[in-house]
């Protein structure tokens, strides 16, 4: 899978380097880290590895990798998680008020504002608003994140501008989806029957409206979870957010490897993991879905 | 019918009888889950070239699977067809795409028969093409433009894609496919259930002009006994998977023998298709001369006369 | 050809960012003065300077052809691949579609911008890799879009048709199953391209695009990098973000328009994607 010689990609450039010009070091370091045995092997001994909770060894911070995503990956999802539920909230309600009735101006505008934000890149949606509050308005601080002990209203000050980023991007898209949902719902004819029966609204929205969508709903939840999870990547970067985005870039530039793989596997690993748990809900909600 | 027709020392009335698609004792059965009930069974049926044979029934008695079976779409679970005495299930991939070439199937919806991408010339002209019948593009349009005209269809039908055309149109352009290979055999699965009765009598009155002309063996599947009444020479009635009565189409008409035969001449209701009635006659319950062995054993075919029928009340007539 | 106004807007967006990729070819002399660094804008510089003292509007423009030109190939080839895989799999069906339908799972479900990266962090910033690794990732929701039409077709009668005159199935895949897959597939196309422009986008935002070709992408990674967007130089940035919003914003809506058009939509998500 990997082109050129392995060894760059074991070490990391800087170390490579180093050793390129010492033959017996890289004679010692291979037998250390097992390259001269079989592949077969190695991939054994790379998942044993894995499984204790030992994934290599990053160069450019001089620390076990274990750690750094230990330290890392809790920031990303103290994003991703509030951003998750905040969209998914918002972006229902409003979505299901949008598809009810659509039609009206400021129904319109609304639905073209969420495409229009949809379109644009999320990180550049964040320089925006760096410049404007941080820089100009100097309402939050540039970047960073605070220190741990620090107090809670660093943390947030922190953390308001990328969260309201990435929260702005996910509402639109959940607004859309929901609310092409609704139109589907509110086009099918129970929903006129029962509404010239005169059911009363709110038992209508409880029964009829939400029972059904629920199921689609919760598999969009998980679904967006492993999207926040890729979306903040780009976001940690433009706010100096220490999160798993954050070192997977800074793995790129100081072309550490090891740090890079690592931290690729548990991205992938944690939105693989979302996906399935929205099969696997969709399944067990939708009997529609079961049928098939 | 003339002479080119006669193939060595055939005389021309061998020539005529000569069977050309035969299916013995067909069998098939289609699986839903766990059940694979039986859809057509024990069938055995032969056409001879130039005749028209008619095959009726119900919806539901398996005729189009059956029919889908001798045209080689389907293949069956049990049982062998046969074209020219060769076994189709045994051909070659040349001997297929000559049996393919002159046994042509036609099905009853006209919507979807034909790619809707592609304009009717070049629909109708395609199978030339497979075949690379026409050695020029000029014979290719006058091959084209004779078949279809004999259909009623003309230049400007010819131009169009299948959304502009009515039901009555595609049909025929349908037709005017299968026929301008000039096929021995035209297998037509109700080609005009579809269709309004003036645009089904000036239809199935062209394709007997043509099948006049031509000498074309023709299997007209169809629910309308009038229709195969007028049409057919000989006759086959199937009920639930099976065939219960054959023979020319005259006398099956004037003096029917099986009491379904009967009760659809009789009655402006067909009786119904009965589904699940394995073991015994599938007419058992609906007949008024049923006997303790039709609900025991299944009846076999009874060779009369001229007739062949599928009751235990014949069981001591046959010669 | 009546546009219905999806595909009119998209179009006319479309035109505005092509408008600006030809007039990038034009010499030096217009738009290209270099000037003091970080100048805002003014009358001698449309869009100010940047960090080197190059005229934006100029970077602008160039950038404008190469994201345009990564974004346009880098779709065509994965929905090339897509419809490939998912005429192959809908319309042959059995031990090839389970294997297929499974390879296009597994791909759907792998996080698109970390595999990007990874891929390309190992193959190298380059052009070519770029439209390659984004071909590679992009292709699974064609696939299975088109996988459905081609199970559709299959069901249909003129297919059983064909196949009584004899034709052989490759012969009906070319010649009747692709011309009826055509208007999904350039559908999908025209869909894709918003997704792989933003791909390239954040490719290069990283640091990862070809170094040689500044995209839009590269030209925020470097008001990043060196420094512009702390000093508050906005016109560095804002000015391709835009570009590249109003550019996805076209091929959408032109998509959607054909989607219209064609009355594709199957899905409840009928006003976008």
């Amino acid at each position: 899978m990997m082109p050129g010689d392995p060894l760059i990609f074991i070490f990391g450039e800087e170390v490579y380097g180093i050793a390129l010009g010492n033959p017996d070091l890289i004679e010692s370091l291979k037998v250390k880290y097992g390259l001269n045995l079989p592949i077969t092997d190695q991939l054994c001994i790379y998942l044993k590895n894995l499984i204790s909770g030992d994934l290599g060894y990053s160069f450019s911070y001089g620390r076990p990798i274990a750690d750094i995503i230990g330290e890392r990956l809790p920031l990303t999802l103290i994003m991703t998680v509030p951003s998750t539920v905040l969209s998914l909230a918002i972006g229902t309600i409003l979505g299901t008020y949008l598809g009810w009735k659509p039609g009206s101006p400021m129904k319109r505008i609304t639905s073209a504002l969420c495409m229009i934000i949809r379109s644009v890149p999320t990180y550049w949606l964040g320089m925006l608003f760096l410049l404007t509050f941080s820089l100009w308005a100097k309402l939050t601080p540039i970047g960073g994140a605070p220190p741990a002990g620090a107090p809670l209203s660093e943390f947030i000050a922190h953390l308001a501008l990328p969260l309201l980023v990435l929260t702005m991007y996910h509402v639109s898209y959940v607004t859309i989806i929901v609310r092409g949902l609704t139109v589907e719902i509110a086009e099918e004819p129970f929903i006129t029957t029962g509404l010239s029966k005169g059911l009363s609204r709110s038992k209508f929205w409880s029964r009829y409206l939400l029972r059904p969508s629920l199921p689609p709903l919760i598999s969009l939840a998980a679904m967006e979870m492993g999207f926040a999870f890729s979306g903040a990547l780009l976001v940690e970067i433009v706010f100096s957010w220490p999160g798993m985005g954050y070192t997977m870039w800074q793995a790129v530039i100081e072309r550490d490897y090891p740090l890079l793989q690592a931290t690729f596997m548990i991205v992938a690993l944690i939105v693989i993991f979302a996906n399935a748990l929205a099969d696997i809900l969709s399944y067990a909600l939708d009997p529609r879905v079961r049928s098939r | 019918m003339m002479s080119g027709e006669l193939e060595g020392s055939e005389t021309r009335s061998q020539a005529l009888s000569r069977v050309l698609l035969e299916g013995r004792d067909v069998e098939k059965r289609f699986c839903f889950g766990k059940r694979c009930p039986p859809v057509v069974k024990g069938v055995s049926i032969f056409i001879r070239s130039g005749e028209i044979v008619a095959l009726v029934g119900e919806s539901g008695s398996g005729k189009t699977t059956l029919a889908k079976i001798l045209a080689g779409l389907l293949k069956p679970t049990s049982g062998e067809v046969f074209f020219m005495k060769k076994p189709i299930s045994r051909m070659s991939k040349q001997e297929l795409l000559n049996f393919k070439r002159k046994v042509q199937y036609v099905s009853q919806y006209p919507d979807l028969a034909l790619d809707p991408m592609w304009y009717l010339y070049d629909s109708i002209a395609e199978p030339l093409r497979i075949h690379g019948i026409a050695k020029s593009r000029k014979e290719e349009f006058e091959m084209v433009l004779s078949t279809s005209s004999r259909f009623g269809l003309s230049l400007d039908h010819l131009r169009r894609k299948p959304r502009n055309l009515s039901g009555g149109e595609l049909q025929r352009a349908v037709l005017a496919r299968a026929m301008v290979l000039n096929p021995e055999l035209l297998i037509a699965d109700e080609p005009t259930s579809m269709l309004d009765p003036s645009t089904q009598a000036k239809i199935i009155n062209q394709l007997i002009e043509v099948q006049k002309e031509r000498g074309l063996a023709v299997l007209f599947i169809t629910h309308d006994l009038e229709l195969a009444k007028v049409v057919s020479n000989r006759v086959y009635v199937m009920f639930s998977g099976m065939i219960v009565e054959s023979g020319d189409t005259s006398e099956v008409f004037s003096s029917p023998m099986h009491p379904y035969t009967k009760s659809l001449l009789d009655s402006d209701t067909a009786p119904l298709e009965v589904v699940v009635n394995e073991a015994s006659c599938p007419f058992y319950g609906q007949c008024d001369i049923s006997m303790d062995i039709c609900r025991k054993s299944p009846p076999p075919e009874f060779k009369l006369r001229n007739r062949i029928v599928r009751c235990w009340a014949f069981e001591h007539h046959r010669d | 050809m009546k546009l219905n106004r999806a595909e009119a807007l998209g179009i006319s967006l479309i035109l505005a960012t092509s408008i600006m990729a030809v007039l990038s070819l034009l010499p030096e002399k217009y738009f290209g003065k270099s000037g003091t660094p970080y100048s805002p804008p003014s009358p001698e510089h449309l869009l100010g300077t940047d960090d080197l003292g190059d005229n934006v509007l100029r970077s602008l423009l160039l950038g404008g052809r190469i994201s345009l030109l990564i974004g346009i190939l880098g779709a065509a080839v994965s929905t090339l691949v897509g419809a490939l895989i998912g005429v192959l799999s809908g319309f042959i069906g059995g031990a090839l579609d389970d294997a297929l339908s499974s390879l296009i799972d597994l791909f759907m479900t792998l996080p698109a911008l970390p595999l990007m990266i990874v891929l390309a962090a190992y193959l190298g910033p380059s052009f070519f890799n770029e439209i390659i690794v984004i071909g590679l990732l992009w292709w699974p929701v064609t696939a299975r879009l088109v996988r459905a039409r081609a199970r559709q077709i299959r069901e249909a009668p003129f297919i059983e048709g064909l196949i009584g005159l004899g034709a052989g199935r490759l012969y009906i895949i070319f010649k009747h199953v692709l011309p009826n897959v055509w208007g999904l597939v350039f559908a999908r196309f025209v869909l894709s391209v918003p997704g792989a422009i933003l791909l390239e986008a954040g490719l290069s935002f990283i640091g990862l695009g070809d170094p040689t070709i500044p995209s839009w992408g590269t030209m925020l990674h470097f008001a990043m990098t060196r420094g512009a967007l702390l000093r508050g130089a906005w016109w560095t940035f804002v000015p391709p973000g835009l570009c590249i919003a109003i550019t996805s914003l076209g091929f959408t809506l032109l998509g959607m328009g054909l989607e219209q058009r064609y009355k594709l939509s199957t899905k409840p998500m009928r006003d976008l994607l």
